[in-house]
């Protein structure tokens, strides 16, 4: 079948990419991490089990935070809340992404110019403020910060697959369905669709980038959910409680880290596809 | 190419003049004494007094602007403008004398016309300080110079603390301004120990002495209020000497005992009456029922509360609401019962006493009540670590007892304003983790639990609360004169509000500030309310010699 | 130059202001319940006060209206009064803020591009190599990384930890210099490490660019043919392909001013430097709408002037292209 030959050549050339490969294996851990958090950490996640301000012993290998609670199991519970913010916000991002630019660019004319003004508007607003400012009124939570993501996020990808619809729409097997009077639809799922998958799995693994990025900013500035914690939300509690004159690096520099490396991951991992899906490199 | 010979020829010259101007001194500097004062909140009111709403406000004002008296943390009032007072009971009148040597920083005296303007003015356009009093006062006169009259609509015992909450301005530089609070006071003018010299929003505020204050200019010539966001910032800037003073350290009590251990710096952490409880929404049904609230007073884990989530800054709680600094009108009998047992030992008695109700544990661990009511309830925050961490404290015990709590943290304003006090509240709450300052005066509690009328930002109205034997006491005790008798009432209350669990009380925090020890000697003697701290203890800093 | 060009790149920014204005005006209203609570979050207010804010935006009139009112006065520059700062109007406030907030914008930009400028070129040159994809490696792995952690780990390593500089604000407060130059000297001072962290976590998108675009122009004949003439390598590298590849990277600066700008609120937060990020961050916490909106406003304000400067900028030093 031509379909597995596809994957496994695609596996083949994936595995060449080191950066690619380790991002995989560190999106792995950290899933399995967040799955089977109640067997890995050894210490529970919100209720202190040491002395305040610990630093790291064989008890607790990442120290203590400012209430006695074992940063390791607060990391891996953590782990929990960003994925899923991640990988849910990203989701929405893509779904809404995807069908303004597949409407736009299937449909042209003027609905096209219309949505296309609207995505120019999205991405020239500064989307920082603008999440701020809706996070603000909306209140702090989770899901606070999936919706501002998802109402600001999408318009990288819509102007992506646009793009990449056009440019299939002038093909000729596209021009020849429509000559025999294939549907729209049709040409939609038969045509378009094969040849829109790349951008979209390749954006949608920045998209969680992104998403996990904007959950640990706007949790740092207060407006995550403090009692179900993410990294964001740690590193917020570490910056308000005191642990730079107290010297506690073990609690400032795990959250960030474990930050960087999954967002990191993903961008090596969306890099690759990118590549081998043989596209440009998603502007930001 | 001789153009661009000349160009550069000239621009040299430019650069060299600016240099040269840039490093000639600006002015001589004179060895002067600078005390520098290290605040953790930009003031938002300015330096307009009418404006001050917060107490991040006052910090920038009473150094320029004095009350007439100030209140402190044992309940007694120390005579500051005025140096007596007196009351008249046929005429309902309050008659204040101003202290003679009082006198603006540019030589006029204080005078009771000062006074009749800085309250009618701050009645007339409802400034935030004028509101205690403006309900009571009927009209304020001029007695003579330097006494003034304030005729009342009814007999109230601590008028004169509440006079105190507002700072008396000069007539004859605010007689102009028409509505004082849409005013930002460019240039202010007072009678406080310093006079204004420079103020950035958001930096810092520059005063200089006065030389003409009144009780003796201060040892301080120059005394300048830094702005930090920081708090750790703060506290190293201390430590390194480039900070004098720390007037509040709410929110940093993890930092303290590194700071304690520094030579040069005096930490001074006390118990105020401040009293962190658990407040109940009495229009919940099986809330009202006392035996519930006495099973979760004895399964809340407040010594843990007061080691970890207070950092060891705070006391087991007096079950009266009032803490035992407040000596004048403390019911010091009322302690905690469980403060002498095993928290094990209360979680039992607390199960027994549910068990005795009858009230059953599901499959689920989570009590259903006789009539079907299940034990499920939310407790809401505001968005502070000690509040968050508290919080949860408080739900994994009661979740031993089987009553499940959720913690909800909203942000200050949403909470209190939009959930709990605000006139539009929607009242949507089970549990509040509150924390309340309360003035020592009890005319204070008897507000916010006896109000007249009922307001939404009281505390009996927002928690859905009555109780007709105990209201009646305390707005008794607002109108009796005789002291004692007030005392009694007071301490009667006390009593009954441990007795009835209006309110679970947790802790009580101690608040305090630092100072350091190398340059200045602190000859304060007292404590004094929140707010004019900074005002009293820069008067009672002396320079060492 | 064509008028048609600058009337397009005009409307889009008009346009985009026009939108901003629409969300500041749509967000409070949209919002459950009362308006008037909405708009001070519920803080206690007298009759009268209630009565000012009804009036003041108009309320109680039909939606067009108050947003005619809204509109006419966002142009003349009046964004209402902050709550926080109570009776200062918005405008007074930011605008203090302002020049902060461009002060370590523009210079972390400068370094930026210098930074990815050189990085870009070095990974061009030798592309294919290890050097080159351990530079990607690193550029990935720092863009990557949140900003404001970045701003934490500098603060406690050269502020908190060996004391090189000052640990938050703009100046020392209060303080009397002997000179100017020893003002401006302390601003640096207090400057250095807010532009070093954003220099330093945002440099990696111009590397990015400038190594791509440099390899392309690289594989181009004429660079070949200048080597055969036995030109010196640094000549070669500098002054033919360098100058083509820089004109992607100004285009690329404007749109990267929109990040930037929005990267301030985390940098000021933490090192609580007084421009308008750090104003976001506090209006934030004191729940403070009208200048949270009005902070909106001037960021969307910047950003359009930014692009529009950046697009004159490319006119300017590309005489090929003609719009």
């Amino acid at each position: 079948m031509p379909k597995k030959k596809a994957i496994i050549e695609f596996c083949r050339v994936y595995k060449q990419r080191k950066t690619a490969v380790f991002g995989f294996v560190v999106v792995v851990v950290f899933f399995l991490a967040a799955v089977f958090a109640p067997f890995i950490a050894p210490h529970s996640p919100r209720e202190g089990s040491g002395i305040p301000f610990d630093p790291p012993s064989k008890e607790h290998w990442l120290g203590t935070n400012d209430v006695g609670v074992d940063i390791f199991s607060e990391l891996v519970y953590s782990a929990r809340v960003s994925l899923t913010v991640g990988f849910v916000a990203a989701s929405a991002v893509v779904i809404i992404g995807s069908l303004i630019g597949l409407i736009s660019g299937f449909f042209g004319g003027f609905l096209d110019e219309f949505l296309m003004r609207i995505t120019e508007i999205v991405l020239v607003l500064p989307r920082l403020p603008l999440m701020i400012v809706m996070a603000a009124y909306l209140g702090p939570g989770m899901w606070t910060i999936i919706f501002v993501y998802s109402v600001v996020g999408w318009a990288t990808l819509a102007r992506q697959v646009r793009s990449q619809v056009l440019s299939v729409k002038e093909s000729d097997f596209v021009e020849a369905s429509r000559a025999i009077g294939a549907s729209n639809s049709h040409i939609i799922i038969s045509h378009i669709m094969p040849n829109v998958w790349g951008v979209i799995i390749a954006n949608a693994i920045m998209e969680v980038m992104f998403a996990i990025l904007v959950e640990a900013g706007l949790s740092f500035l207060g407006l995550g959910d403090p009692v179900h914690k993410s990294w964001g939300v740690m590193l917020y509690f570490a910056q308000i409680q005191g642990a730079f004159l107290l010297g506690t690096w073990w609690w400032i520099f795990p959250p960030g880290v474990c930050i960087a490396l999954l967002s990191s991951s993903f961008n090596f991992i969306g890099t690759a596809l990118n590549d081998l899906f043989g596209l440009k490199l998603g502007k930001r | 190419m001789r153009k661009k010979r000349a160009l550069v020829a000239l621009g040299a010259i430019i650069f060299i003049l600016t240099f040269v101007m840039a490093f000639s001194p600006l002015s001589v500097a004179e060895a002067k004494t600078k005390y520098v004062v290290a605040w953790y909140a930009d003031p938002g009111a300015g330096m307009n007094p009418f404006l001050a709403r917060a107490h991040s406000d006052y910090i920038f004002i009473p150094w320029m602007y004095e009350p007439m008296n100030i209140e402190t943390w044992d309940g007694k009032l120390i005579p500051w403008l005025a140096k007596s007072w007196e009351y008249k009971a046929a005429t309902m009148e309050w008659i204040f004398h101003i202290d003679e040597r009082a006198r603006w920083s540019d030589g006029k005296p204080v005078t009771a016309e000062d006074v009749k303007f800085t309250f009618d003015v701050a009645h007339k356009y409802d400034a935030v300080v004028g509101n205690p009093t403006k309900k009571y006062v009927d009209a304020i006169t001029v007695v003579d110079e330097r006494s003034v009259a304030f005729k009342l609509n009814e007999t109230l015992a601590a008028f004169p603390s509440t006079v105190g909450q507002v700072l008396i301005v000069p007539k004859h530089r605010w007689s102009n301004v028409g509505d004082v609070t849409k005013y930002t006071n460019p240039e202010p003018l007072g009678s406080g120990p310093f006079k204004f010299k420079e103020f950035k929003q958001r930096t810092y505020l520059a005063l200089e002495k006065n030389e003409l204050y009144w009780q003796g200019p201060s040892d301080i010539d120059e005394l300048v209020v830094r702005v930090f966001s920081n708090m750790q910032a703060e506290i190293q800037a201390l430590q390194k000497g480039e900070v004098d003073f720390i007037p509040d350290l709410a929110g940093v009590e993890n930092l303290l005992r590194r700071l304690s251990a520094d030579k040069n710096v005096n930490v001074q952490m006390e118990m105020t009456n401040n009293t962190f409880y658990v407040a109940l929404n009495y229009r919940r049904e099986p809330l009202k029922n006392k035996q519930l609230r006495q099973a979760l007073d004895y399964a809340a884990p407040k010594e843990r509360i007061v080691t970890i989530a207070l950092a060891g800054y705070g006391d087991l709680p007096l079950m009266g609401y009032f803490a035992p600094v407040v000596k004048k009108w403390v019911n010091p009998t009322v302690t905690w019962e469980g403060r002498k047992m095993e928290e094990e030992v209360r979680i039992n008695k607390a199960n027994e006493i549910l068990d005795n109700l009858g009230w059953k544990k599901g499959s689920d661990g989570i009590r259903v009540t006789s009539d079907g009511t299940k034990l499920e309830y939310r407790i809401k925050c505001m968005s502070d670590p000690a509040f968050i961490r508290t919080a949860e404290m408080v739900k994994d015990n009661w979740a031993k007892i089987g009553v499940k709590l959720t913690v909800q943290v909203h942000d200050r304003r949403t909470l209190y304003g939009g959930i709990v006090f605000g006139g539009k509240s929607t009242k949507d709450w089970d549990f509040l983790l509150h924390r309340s300052v309360l003035r020592p005066d009890p005319d204070h509690i008897a507000r916010e639990y006896a109000p007249e009328p009922p307001q939404s930002w009281y505390n009996a109205t927002a928690f859905g609360w009555e109780n007709d034997e105990m209201q009646t006491i305390l707005k008794k005790s607002r109108r009796e004169m005789d002291e004692t008798k007030r005392i009694m009432m007071i301490k009667k209350f006390q009593e009954m509000f441990a007795d009835e669990l209006v309110v679970i009380p947790l802790a009580h925090k101690h608040m305090g500030y630092a100072y350091r020890t190398d340059r200045f000697v602190n000859t304060n003697e007292f404590d004094v309310y929140t707010s004019l701290i900074p005002l009293v203890n820069v008067v009672g800093m002396k320079l060492k010699k | 130059m064509s008028s048609r060009w600058l009337f397009r790149r005009l409307t889009s920014g008009v346009m985009v202001l026009f939108a901003a204005m629409i969300i500041n005006f749509a967000i409070p209203r949209a919002m459950p319940g009362d308006p008037v609570d909405s708009f001070t979050s519920g803080v206690k207010l007298t009759a009268e006060a209630r009565q000012a804010i009804v009036e003041r935006f108009g309320l109680d009139k039909p939606l067009w209206v108050q947003f005619a009112r809204y509109f006419v006065n966002t142009l003349k520059g009046d964004f209402g009064v902050s709550f926080y700062y109570f009776p200062k109007p918005v405008l007074n406030i930011m605008m203090q803020a302002l020049p902060w907030t461009l002060l370590i914008v523009v210079s972390a930009m400068i370094f930026q591009v210098i930074i990815g400028y050189f990085l870009g070129v070095a990974a061009a040159w030798r592309v294919g190599t290890r050097f080159d994809s351990i530079i990607q490696t690193v550029s990935i792995t720092v863009f990557s990384s949140p900003i404001f952690w970045v701003a934490m780990v500098f603060l406690y390593v050269f502020g908190f930890q060996l004391e090189w500089f000052p640990l938050g604000g703009n100046y020392t407060a209060g303080e009397s210099y002997p000179n100017t130059f020893a003002f401006l000297l302390d601003v640096m001072k207090h400057a250095a490490l807010p532009i070093a962290t954003l220099a330093f976590s945002r440099f990696a998108v111009y590397q990015v660019l400038m190594r791509n675009t440099m390899v392309g122009v690289l594989r181009e004949q004429y660079i070949v043919t200048a080597e055969a003439k036995g030109m010196g390598q640094f000549r070669v590298k500098h002054r033919h392909a360098a100058r083509n590849a820089m004109l992607p990277m100004i285009t690329f600066a404007g749109v990267s001013l929109t990040i930037q700008i929005g990267g301030s609120v985390f940098i000021e937060t933490v090192f609580s430097y007084p421009g308008i990020g750090k104003l976001i961050f506090d209006s934030v916490i004191s729940r403070d709408y009208p200048m949270l909106q009005g902070c909106f406003f001037l960021f969307s304000l910047l950003v359009i002037i930014g692009t529009i400067v950046v697009d004159f900028l490319y006119l300017f030093l590309d005489p090929r292209i003609k719009y």
